[in-house]
């Protein structure tokens, strides 16, 4: 059976939405993290994808580097009126990673060279026209995970409604 | 292994508090004000979170939590926590991403007879010149100068540019705004701002027609502007939109390098925070304030566009209808204060997160115009249901002159979507004489009344606590929701 994009994990967050992304990769993971957040502001299925927007961003941990890419995606939601439904990530991550220690980044360096980066081609099309259903306000790092299992990367969220 | 919530004991009348012993690190004991009903049904998450708040350099007395509290993030939804701006820390988590949702509350001299022969053509109108729903665009066009200017003057910038009146200005929570740099704010935030100035949102945000049901204390509510039974009043619910947003992104990721750096110890990374005085917290003070200030203009323009909606349907300028407004109140903010602590007159920063000022009658930070009563204190219901004018007591000043928000969520939007239906939701609340506008059937489900807690039970417990006492409960009439 093919490994779906993404779940919805309805008992996490009242007021908010929790979703889990999978990928056989990190990148992939990253990748269905977008799609996922964009079918719960509309419907993805809907989205065509005829215009790229390239994203860029770095951080010094993975969990924020998640935060920074998602809350790239919002900014051109609202400022170019976009909605993305296809994603190609490129992660490139330093040659000491930063631990993400029960939610709190450990000291790392602010040096350039040990950044985590992005760069990732985001597909989509000028939202007028498409049906949309959920204000997605911010993201959050409550309950944010990004882990590995048996192959398997998993990526939970919770998006502030 | 007892939970936290098992540690908590009843210290007084709707007043439960939770030892510092509870959780390693915390500094000061934290307190959860319910009824015995609403501390039952109090998530774990609240007591999780309290409990972490505690434990947060500066803070001053207690970790406090209101009775419309449930799980948010950092803070609970209904959290309150004072810090000493001398060793303190002030945290965008404290504040939430929406900084300043808030509500506000105008008076008209129209009663329910007047209006129901044109209620339907009211929200009409009403729907039709106030943006809201996602993907909205802003009915004043801002360039960036004026944008710089709106963010730090608030609602006299509107007054000044033809959307209020004088009278506005001395009716709003720290006249309208609070000290702003407009450098603070990035130009992705503004950029994000320019073309939402006046738009409703979505999500439990709101315009209301409603009507003055009970006048509990009459003399307070005449000088609010209340006098009449079944009185139609106008509420607004929204916040600072995709502008606050960002600043409250933008600066938690700047606070997550502050905590590093100035070595701060916190048990959840949404609590990322910097000492107040640092330039990472005297920075977000300021942006923060813009979006406080983006929010109350924002609020103000709606107001605008809704005086206009009556006069196009009643025929009759506002002023002669007496729309004045009654107060605006913010939810989500920081705000400097002092307090006698310990003997000591003490600054502190007090973050309220879904959670509202209420100063008491006398206190100098009052409004002039209602200094002599204390200011309203705005609390809204959910959909189709009752909402609260208050007004703050002396024996607030142990929670920061601080109470409730609103009615607080029960259910998940998920949990709301699978037992609700929209369009059901809009049928029965019309049979019932209401009238309904949505730009979303499901978001209606997600705000039906059912999803949440009652709030005619919550504000009992801020008056079982003695913190606040009800002047006028008001009902809705229609509602318009993005």
């Amino acid at each position: 059976m093919k490994q779906k994009k993404y779940e919805i994990v309805p008992e996490i967050a009242t007021a908010d939405m929790c979703f889990r992304a999978f990928g056989a990769s990190l990148e992939e993971a990253f990748a269905n993290a977008g799609f996922a957040m964009f079918d719960i502001i509309s419907d993805a299925s809907r989205i065509k994808p005829k215009i790229t927007e390239e994203i860029k961003v770095e951080s010094e941990d993975l969990q924020a580097l998640l935060f920074d890419f998602l809350s790239e995606l919002l900014y051109l939601q609202d400022t170019k009126r976009l909605l993305f439904s296809e994603f190609d990530v490129k992660i490139e991550k330093p040659k000491i990673e930063t631990l993400v220690k029960e939610g709190i980044g450990t000291a790392g360096s602010n040096s350039e060279k040990e950044k985590y980066k992005l760069t990732a081609k985001a597909r989509g099309q000028e939202m007028d026209g498409i049906g949309l259903r959920n204000q997605v306000k911010a993201i959050t790092y409550h309950l944010m995970e990004i882990k590995e299992e048996k192959g398997l990367w998993t990526i939970q969220v919770i998006l502030d409604l | 292994m007892t939970t936290i919530k098992e540690q908590a004991k009843k210290v007084a009348n709707a007043v439960w508090e939770i030892p510092k012993t509870a959780k390693a690190g915390m500094l000061v004991p934290a307190k959860v004000i319910a009824t015995d009903a609403l501390f039952k049904e109090m998530d774990p998450g609240v007591f999780e979170q309290v409990t972490n708040v505690a434990c947060l350099p500066g803070i001053q007395r207690n970790a406090f939590c209101m009775p419309d509290g449930h799980w948010g993030y950092g803070f609970p939804i209904g959290g309150v926590a004072a810090f000493s701006e001398e060793n303190g820390i002030i945290s965008p988590g404290g504040v939430g991403y929406d900084i300043n949702c808030g509500v506000r509350i105008m008076k008209t001299n129209l009663t329910l007879k007047d209006v129901k022969p044109k209620l339907k053509l009211l929200i009409d109108t009403l729907f039709k010149n106030v943006p809201a729903g996602l993907g909205s665009r802003g009915a004043v066009k801002l360039d960036h100068k004026s944008f710089d200017e709106l963010m730090t003057q608030g609602v006299k910038w509107c007054v000044d540019n033809g959307y209020g009146w004088k009278g506005d200005i001395e009716r709003c929570e720290n006249y309208g705004a609070l000290p702003a740099d407009a450098s603070k704010a990035s130009e992705k935030a503004k950029e994000r701002g320019y073309d939402q100035l006046g738009t409703l949102g979505s999500g439990n945000h709101f315009l209301e027609v409603q009507t003055v049901e009970d006048i509990l204390q009459p003399e307070v509510a005449k000088s609010f502007g209340i006098t009449e039974p079944k009185q139609i009043v106008v509420m607004i619910h929204c916040g600072s939109r995709g502008f606050g947003h960002q600043i409250a992104s933008e600066y938690i990721r700047i606070m997550d390098g502050a905590v590093r750096k100035y070595n701060i110890q916190i048990k959840d990374r949404e609590l990322v925070c910097a000492p107040i005085h640092s330039k990472e917290g005297e920075d977000y003070y300021a942006a923060m304030n813009c979006a406080v200030n983006n929010a109350f203009a924002n609020r103000q323009v709606i107001m605008h566009l809704a005086r206009k909606s009556f006069e196009q349907v009643f025929g009759r300028k506002a002023e002669d209808m007496d729309m004045e407004l009654v107060y605006d109140v913010c939810h989500n903010v920081a705000k400097k204060e002092e307090y006698k602590i310990d003997g000591k007159n003490t600054k502190v920063v007090v973050h309220r997160k879904g959670a509202t000022r209420a100063f008491a009658a006398g206190h100098k930070d009052n409004p002039d115009v209602y200094r002599k009563t204390g200011h309203p204190v705005i609390i809204p219901g959910a959909m189709g249901s009752s909402s609260f004018i208050c007004v703050g007591t002396e024996k607030a000043e142990e929670t920061f002159f601080s109470s409730c928000h609103g009615a607080g969520r029960l259910m998940s939007r998920t949990q709301a979507l699978r037992e609700f239906r929209g369009d059901k939701i809009k049928q029965e609340m019309e049979a019932k004489g209401f009238a309904v506008r949505a730009k979303s059937l499901p978001g209606l489900a997600e705000e039906a009344t059912g999803a949440y807690k009652n709030v005619s039970e919550v504000v009992r417990a801020t008056e079982e606590a003695g913190i606040c006492k009800t002047v006028v409960r008001v009902h809705s009439l229609a509602t318009m929701k993005g």
